[in-house]
């Protein structure tokens, strides 16, 4: 599911500046997606704070993400651990702190593969594409937008329950991703993650209020 | 004795036949596990082969392929046909790929310490289970974590993560839409039966609810479903067998009736000749029933073909009976050479009672039974049966003729000289070898379905059935046994460790011998504790320490 994550990252801290649609609906998702193609390579800052079922507090690393083009993308967390993940010519490689590099077939997470042809798709500026895997509704205004992604592929199902975009004016600030089994992960990029957390366990209310937050 | 008290004793006869017949019917079991027909195992080593013949997973294993629609919706169908197959009591495991390593390896989690390489070379202290956990909770944030987090509670080190990766086949169907796809586009899946693997009546059932499930998933209209494997092999076999043995069964009792009709030119032989051999049908399947309780369907159908000498009984005294003789004279002169007959055929059959294969035993109980009963019912019943004589059979039009014509044909002395040499002849110049020993050209699969089968195993690494892999030892214990110092299997462990450049088969061997190995030297090594504490085996790091 982190596959997830990191691509959904990806997308979000890409979007070049949301071309607001006036009235809240699918095709404001569709025009401001549509209009979000870009040319690689780009990088942002990024700031995870995950959620998780097994963990007592939640688990926050930060670093850079970087679109290569294509189908490259690759993950560098710097703090709290040293760890480069990398996708790209149908595999997932990660290696931490230079340590041995563990490799897996893309092909064993197809979500994620769904999920970097979407990837590629949205900012290829295929809405289409996008929409084979998952239904697209936009609400709020310049001050605060929200585009929602929700699979509607059982195997997606199964996995994901929600991918959420918030932006403000032609930024994207935050992506939630809530998986199946109720585990979630709230991820600042750009601006918001060159802010920086303001707690060392900061509660998933506390920041998502944060990214609603048109100040 | 006037016609109708013949009528009467002939239809008294009849109705014996179906009472009995109806009897056994109801309480003879037809079973089709081939192993009846196979020595009895006289080693342990045979023991296990004939097993693992008859229920171990590589004969009970079925390979399907679904193809003939867009790669979506094979996929759908796969994890329908998967699902569907899951909840079916006739099948032990499915799986399509699309399965996780929490069903895989739930059998294998107790014993993950046991069979993983990790307690080698590391204590298994607080320290190192520190440093494990610190690393899963950096794991959890990394791309695989979906992988692992269903594991993190039961088995926080990953040993059965180590195993998956260890015993991982080198070569693997490739994952499309999270299902196993083959290089031709179909998918994949692989199914185990509960039923043994030879036991073709049981393997056809488990089939026969494979296709209904197919069938009854939506969208499965345009696809096609391929299966594969020894079940399905035993099934096509039998089914083509046993159409083949209909087909030319029809044909020769259209045959026999015909030509019966034509030599008596009689309906009465026709009638009457049926009865003893079904009486001795019945009387064999009655005394199969009495002494093994069930026959073997191969049984039933050689016996009949072996039974069918006892049609020519009656024929004989048909062809001996002669005008103003009665019949029970006629029987009575003629019996000193049925009852030889009979006799002498019980003789060679009685071979098959000695052989101590289960089949044969009732292959010969069934015969032996059924001739003598056919044998009396045609030296004491027949006569009885029959009308007296109204036709002398050596009056039958041309037949003086063609017994002249026979023996006026010249015969050469030089002939069997000539016969014999052509015979030579033919032995040493014919074409091609002598011996035909491939077995599998007796086989009557045909060879599209092997070679598919061929293709289907290997696109899945599924293993080869010709080759059983025996580890010896504590191997084949290790899931059951409770280890002691004492039933430490010490001696039977061969020093090795598996080599990256061998076989999938033998790395596997090399590998259980080399844990059986490390097992050997835990339960050594645990020997010492156990004395003082408890009987039983514990970990060596809790005994170190």
């Amino acid at each position: 599911m982190r596959v997830w994550h990191s691509v959904a990252v990806l997308i979000v801290s890409l979007l070049p500046g949301a071309a607001m649609a006036a009235t809240p609906t699918q095709t404001m998702a569709e025009s401001l997606l549509a209009a979000l193609a870009k040319t690689p390579p780009v990088s942002t800052p990024f700031v995870q704070v995950s959620y998780r079922g097994v963990l007592a507090r939640p688990l926050i690393v930060s670093g850079t993400l970087q679109w290569l083009g294509g189908d490259r993308m690759q993950r560098d967390i710097d703090k709290p651990f040293n760890e480069t993940a990398r996708i790209g010519d149908g595999e997932l490689s990660v290696q931490r702190g230079g340590g041995e590099v563990h490799r897996m077939p893309l092909a064993r997470a197809p979500q994620a593969g769904a999920m970097l042809a979407g990837f590629r798709a949205l900012l290829g500026g295929d809405v289409a594409a996008l929409q084979q895997d998952f239904t697209l509704t936009a609400d709020g205004g310049t001050a605060h937008w929200v585009i929602t992604l929700t699979p509607h592929t059982e195997s997606l199902k199964r996995q994901l329950a929600s991918i959420v975009i918030d932006g403000r004016d032609n930024e994207p600030r935050c992506l939630t991703v809530s998986d199946a089994n109720g585990d979630s992960s709230i991820t600042l990029v750009g601006a918001m993650a060159e802010q920086g957390l303001r707690s060392a366990a900061p509660l998933e209310s506390a920041l998502a209020a944060r990214c609603r937050n048109p100040k | 004795m006037n016609s109708g008290a013949r009528v009467a004793l002939y239809c008294a006869w009849l109705a014996l036949i179906v009472a009995v017949g109806w009897g056994v019917a109801r309480h003879l079991k037809i079973s089709s596990d081939l192993r009846d027909f196979v020595p009895p195992a006289r080693s342990a080593d045979q023991k296990l082969l004939l097993d693992e013949i008859g229920k171990g997973p590589g004969s009970r294993l079925l390979l399907l392929a679904i193809s003939g629609a867009p790669r979506a919706r094979l996929a759908e169908l796969s994890r329908g046909l998967d699902d569907a197959l899951a909840h079916d009591p006739g099948f032990a495991h499915v799986a399509n790929g699309g399965s996780d390593l929490a069903e895989v390896a739930s059998d294998l989690l107790p014993y993950r310490y046991l069979l993983s390489p990790t307690l080698d070379t590391h204590r298994f202290d607080a320290a190192y289970l520190r440093a494990q956990l610190q690393q899963r909770v950096e794991d959890l944030s990394s791309p695989a974590a979906s992988l692992l987090e269903p594991w993190l509670r039961r088995d926080p080190t990953l040993e059965t993560l180590k195993l998956a990766q260890l015993w991982a086949p080198q070569r693997q169907p490739k994952l499309a839409d999270g299902v196993w796809f083959s290089e031709r586009g179909e998918a994949l899946l692989v199914a185990e039966t509960r039923a043994a693997g030879f036991d073709p009546g049981a393997q056809a059932a488990a089939i026969a609810s494979l296709q209904e499930h197919f069938a009854a998933l939506p969208g499965a209209a345009g696809a096609k479903l391929a299966i594969s494997g020894p079940g399905w092999f035993g099934v096509e076999a039998s089914r083509n067998t046993r159409a083949e043995a209909d087909r030319f069964g029809a044909i020769t009792t259209v045959g026999f009736v015909i030509m019966l009709l034509l030599a008596y030119r009689s309906a009465v032989p026709v009638l009457v000749t049926a009865l003893p051999l079904l009486s001795g049908a019945v009387v064999g399947f009655a005394l199969l029933a009495l002494v093994f309780g069930h026959a073997h369907g191969i049984t039933v159908a050689f016996g009949f073909t072996l039974l069918g000498v006892a049609q020519e009984y009656p024929l004989r005294v048909f062809s001996h009976r002669r005008i103003g003789v009665d019949t029970a004279t006629c029987v009575r002169e003629l019996w000193p050479l049925l009852a030889t007959a009979i006799a002498s055929v019980c003789i060679a059959y009685l071979a098959f009672f000695a052989s101590g294969v289960a089949g044969l035993q009732q292959l010969a109980v069934f015969t032996i039974g059924g001739l003598v009963t056919a044998g009396a019912c045609t030296r004491w019943l027949l006569p009885r049966v029959v009308p007296p004589a109204r036709r002398d059979m050596a009056a039958t039009p041309g037949l003086a003729t063609a017994w002249h014509f026979l023996a006026r044909l010249p015969r050469p002395r030089w002939l069997p000289w000539l016969v014999a040499v052509a015979g030579c002849a033919v032995v040493v110049l014919a074409p091609g070898g002598f011996w035909q020993n491939d077995l599998s050209a007796l086989t009557p699969i045909p060879t599209a379905e092997l070679q598919r089968d061929a293709r289907l195993r290997a696109a899945l690494g599924a293993p080869d059935v010709r080759y059983l892999l025996v580890p010896r030892g504590c191997a084949s214990s290790l899931r059951t046994t409770r280890w002691t110092g004492s039933n430490c299997p010490r001696a039977t462990c061969p020093a090795s460790r598996p080599s990256a450049h061998a076989s999938p088969g033998c790395r596997i061997a090399a590998i259980w011998k080399h844990r059986c190995n490390r097992r050997c030297r835990i339960c050594r090594s645990a020997l010492a504790c156990s004395r003082r504490s408890s009987p039983t085996w514990k970990p060596r790091a809790r005994c170190r320490r």
